[in-house]
């Protein structure tokens, strides 16, 4: 288990270390002058010259690249180009409503998930089954930014439940902020949670069919009790791995969602960057978003350990 | 020990307790699967044929502004209605398909093209070379394929290029990984070892041995990927940093529309729906040739 | 009072392909203790018929005929009554032992749950029957092993976990279905003297399944020999053994290879029985043998043979077993 852990923790710092070499020098191919971006093309060459000095422009690359990792790691992120703002208030300030979404995205698509796949595996080959399954294609099909535009024609033009865009900011209270989070999740889970419902689907029918499952259903255990002593929780092994995966494509799914739905969140922000051309903030919010991938993988990877036992033990 | 299976029976296996399809639901499961296949067929010939077709004709004028006929109703002129513009919005959707096809094509191109000939290596190589390739993959798994396009499109700029590299780059690992997965199956048979003691050289037995076996799982992989090919791009026009104007976008026209969605929300529906009927007919097709060039054939050679 | 009887016991299976009948009227008694093996090869319907004892059958198997466990009617029984026959009265044990154990249990727990499930017990008194239940099934160090999980375990210990989990509930019959094929010969014959230590340490009822001669014949009184779903041959040990009179029986035995065989026929290929089994949904009309037999007529390819009884205990179902029974005694062994 010690060796398992290590291994898996070099790799984690491997990939966090090779992720952050590739976006500071991806963005260094940048053609263009960022301090001529702030100052305005009008600028006169002394301030352009001046300013890229007080930014530090000139200085070799690794030598910037080692200094602006070192602050990275403190929580320094710098100053937006921008906004003039620096940039870890403004990430704050964003987070505050990406991250409330893409759980409860999360959430809901694995309630989704589980009892769609379930109900389907329980029931293969019969109607119900089949149901879930086609259900779940046209699921994975739909865009879902075409989702989240359909479901603000329904529920907030023609139902008036709900606001068709914006948020209203934490400070307005809890339930209102909410709200204006519910559509936009039902967008991304819809789509993940097709992904996963199939997905779990195929894993519990695979592990219905078993060995030690018979063996259960011979000691007398009924259906239900079979389900979920035995298979549910060797199931959930695989499944639980990629929902791990599928963390990365719902963070990619709150960038365009929040676009549709106008929330303020680090999607818009991102996108607002590379339009402005602002470079650090582009950096930084692609450091961070690829920084949290790779944590949640390991987070699942480790999950996956405490629940199989083979490969905790020392024996394996 | 001969396998007693018999074709088409599993009752001669051991595993007893393994459920076989009753007669009603297994001929809803064969007429489904075949439906998969044909269903997904017919979706994407109608697909690329729209996309043919509007090479040579469309309706109207995609590009045609006719400001007085602006957000009409489907019509017998404008099947479909028009857009704010005035343009018809069938031929639009239509002439959206080719884009739709050639980034399709392009990414998955180069998906495969670059992931196929890494997995391959990997697993003729093995050793150091495979577990570097394989390191490479996961890492770049960590980039969501909208991330990716995203750090493209902040240094080299928008358009629908990017997008298309951004797309197949994101496609490489998967193509990597599974031609590896299906190669070292291939490499353990005992073909393949009769045929290095024989001293063929492994690049010989890579192309004479490997790939025919491998191409049907590849094709199905492929069909996938198209399919996700398309809802990136559409997300990626859709968010103004893929195909750029003139060239009509599914995912751009969805864009255009937002603000108009009060007015004709059946602006809104058109190239949406477009998008997911191609995507349904790419993956019931990728899903019935799953079935259809069934792997066990494939090992079977 | 017969432990267990089967009466004209009929298993078909619905698939893609249309019928498939697994069993054909199969019919035998067991008395409480007594030991009787079914015999073939792979699809002969042997699996079957255990799983039809406990009701294990998968979803599209029709059953006819009739099962009783102690005069208590098996077939027409809820599942709720079910479960609480299999683990508590009738038990089994099957083929793998490598995957027939969850992986992420502990082995104790998963022979707790058995005990759990049909007695009122208390956690304390559960362990320390496992406990010794794992000792009698030979697995040293009972009380440590207890927490482990079958990955720590080899193969032929995960057999004996599987048996312990079998007897947790004292069983009046026990199912073994091939349980020694996947086991290293070495292994093999300490499988087999546990079972046959504990079935009668335990007074069990034993059906033993295996495609091995040599294994059924160290273990039981009477022998079923099936083939294609039928019972061709029923007798004892003895009789099957040094009478057979049905050609598929004297096919098997002579494919046995025997270290004392006569001089002429030492350079010999070992005999065996031409052809393959046929598709279950695509059996013959007749003899369900009828396709593979060198003595087989018209007779035998269109109508089903009877089961004729030689003796009290030996049936045969051939039209043609005097002459089998003749080749055999007279023939190439």
């Amino acid at each position: 288990m010690k060796f398992f852990l290590i291994k898996r923790l070099s790799t984690f710092a491997a990939t966090l270390f090779a992720a952050t070499l590739l976006t500071f020098f991806a963005l260094e191919v940048l053609p263009g002058d960022p301090a001529l971006v702030i100052l305005g093309v009008d600028a006169p060459d002394s301030a352009v010259a001046a300013l890229r000095e007080r930014l530090g422009l000139n200085r070799p690359v690794t030598e910037r690249y080692i200094d602006w990792i070192s602050h990275f790691l403190r929580g320094e992120l710098g100053v937006s180009y921008t906004y003039s703002v620096p940039v870890s208030e403004l990430l704050r300030e964003r987070l505050a409503i990406t991250i409330p979404l893409a759980l409860m995205a999360m959430a809901l698509s694995v309630v989704i998930a589980f009892s769609l796949g379930i109900y389907a595996a329980t029931h293969h080959n019969r109607h119900g089954d089949v149901l879930v399954m086609g259900v779940s294609q046209l699921g994975i099909s739909i865009p879902n930014f075409w989702l989240a535009l359909m479901l603000i024609l329904l529920f907030a033009v023609n139902l008036g439940w709900f606001a068709s865009g914006g948020f209203p900011g934490w400070d307005a209270g809890w339930w209102p902020a909410l709200k204006a989070l519910i559509l936009p999740a039902i967008a991304l889970a819809t789509v993940q949670g097709a992904i996963l419902a199939r997905f779990t689907r195929s894993a519990t029918l695979e592990t219905m069919r078993e060995d030690y499952v018979r063996t259960a259903r011979a000691k007398g255990l009924n259906r239900r009790q079979t389900l979920w002593r035995h298979v549910l929780r060797n199931a959930m092994i695989s499944v639980v791995t990629v929902m791990g995966l599928q963390f990365a494509n719902l963070l990619a799914g709150t960038i365009v969602v929040e676009s549709v739905f106008a929330l303020p969140g680090i999607g818009r922000l991102i996108l607002q960057s590379i339009a402005n051309r602002d470079v650090v903030v582009v950096r930084d919010i692609v450091t961070l978003l690829v920084a949290m991938v790779v944590i949640i993988n390991l987070v699942v990877d480790l999950l996956y350990a405490l629940i199989d036992p083979r490969l905790r033990s020392s024996d394996v | 020990m001969s396998d007693k299976r018999l074709p088409g029976n599993t009752l001669a296996s051991h595993k007893a307790g393994r459920t076989v399809a009753s007669a009603p639901a297994s001929i809803w499961r064969r007429t489904l699967e075949h439906r998969s296949f044909l269903a997904g067929s017919i979706l994407t010939s109608l697909l690329a044929g729209m996309a043919l077709l509007s090479l040579f004709w469309t309706p109207h004028n995609p590009t045609r502004i006719n400001i007085r006929q602006r957000l009409a109703s489907p019509s017998l002129e404008h099947w479909l209605g028009t857009d704010q513009f005035g343009r018809d919005i069938l031929s639009i959707i239509m002439t959206g398909a080719q884009n739709s096809i050639m980034v399709g094509v392009v990414a998955v191109g180069i998906g495969l093209l670059f992931g196929v000939m890494l997995g391959l290596i990997a697993a003729s190589a093995k050793g150091w070379v495979e577990e570097l390739i394989m390191r490479v993959c996961d890492f770049m798994y960590a980039f969501p394929v909208i991330l990716l396009a995203i750090m493209l499109v902040a240094t080299l700029g928008s358009g629908a290029i990017n997008a298309i590299l951004a797309i197949g780059i994101f496609a490489i690992p998967t193509f990597a990984r599974l031609a590896r997965a299906s190669a070292n199956a291939i490499w353990s048979r005992e073909f393949v070892l009769a045929a290095q003691a024989a001293g063929k050289s492994a690049i010989r037995i890579t192309w004479e041995h490997i790939l025919p076996n491998i191409v049907s799982v590849i094709v199905v992989q492929a069909t996938v990927e198209f399919a996700l090919a398309v809802l990136a791009e559409a997300a990626l026009s859709y968010l103004g940093i893929g195909s750029q104007p003139p060239t009509p976008s599914w995912g751009r026209m969805l864009s255009e529309v937002q603000t108009l969605v009060f007015l004709n929300p059946w602006l809104a529906v058109y190239p949406g729906a477009a998008i997911a009927m191609t995507v349904l007919g790419l993956n019931l097709l990728g899903d019935g040739l799953r079935d259809v060039l069934d792997p066990r054939l494939v090992y079977k050679r | 009072m017969t432990l267990l009887t089967v009466d004209d016991l009929s298993v078909s299976l619905d698939t893609a392909q249309g019928r498939a009948q697994a069993v054909r009227d199969l019919s035998f008694d067991l008395g409480p203790g007594d030991t009787l093996g079914i015999v073939g090869e792979s699809g002969c319907g042997k699996t079957m018929s255990a799983l039809a004892i406990l009701g294990l059958l998968p979803d599209n198997a029709v059953t006819t005929g009739a099962i009783r466990l102690n005069d208590r009617d098996l077939l027409n029984c809820t599942e709720a009554e079910w479960c609480d026959i299999r683990g508590n009265q009738i038990a089994m044990i099957f083929q793998e032992p490598m995957t027939s154990l969850n992986p992420v249990h502990p082995i104790g727990r998963q022979i707790m749950e058995g005990m759990f499930l049909h007695r009122a017990l208390s956690r304390a008194q559960a362990l320390e029957e496992t406990i010794r239940l794992l000792e009698t099934v030979g697995i040293q160090n009972a009380a440590e092993r207890v927490k482990h999980y079958p990955h720590q375990l080899s193969g032929g210990q995960r057999q004996r976990v599987m048996i312990a989990i079998a007897l947790a509930n004292q069983p009046r019959l026990l199912i073994a279905d091939e349980p020694t094929t996947a086991v290293d010969v070495t292994i093999q014959k300490q499988i087999l003297g546990l079972i046959n230590k504990l079935i009668d340490e335990f007074d069990m009822g034993l059906v033993l399944i295996s495609h091995d001669l040599g294994v059924i014949a160290k273990l039981v009184e009477r022998v079923i020999v099936m083939y294609g779903g039928v019972a061709v041959e029923t007798g004892s040990v003895e009789t099957i053994f040094s009478d057979p009179a049905h050609p598929y029986t004297c096919g098997l035995l002579s494919a046995i290879p025997r270290i004392d065989r006569s001089t002429h026929s030492r350079n010999k290929r070992l005999p065996t029985i031409p052809g393959v089994v046929p598709d279950l949904v695509d059996m013959p009309a007749g003899c369900t043998f009828s396709d593979r037999c060198s003595l087989a007529t018209d007779t035998c390819r269109t109508v089903p043979p009877v089961p004729v009884a030689l003796s009290s205990h030996h049936q045969v179902a051939c039209y043609h077993l005097d002459r089998a029974r003749a080749q055999w005694q007279t023939g190439p062994r």
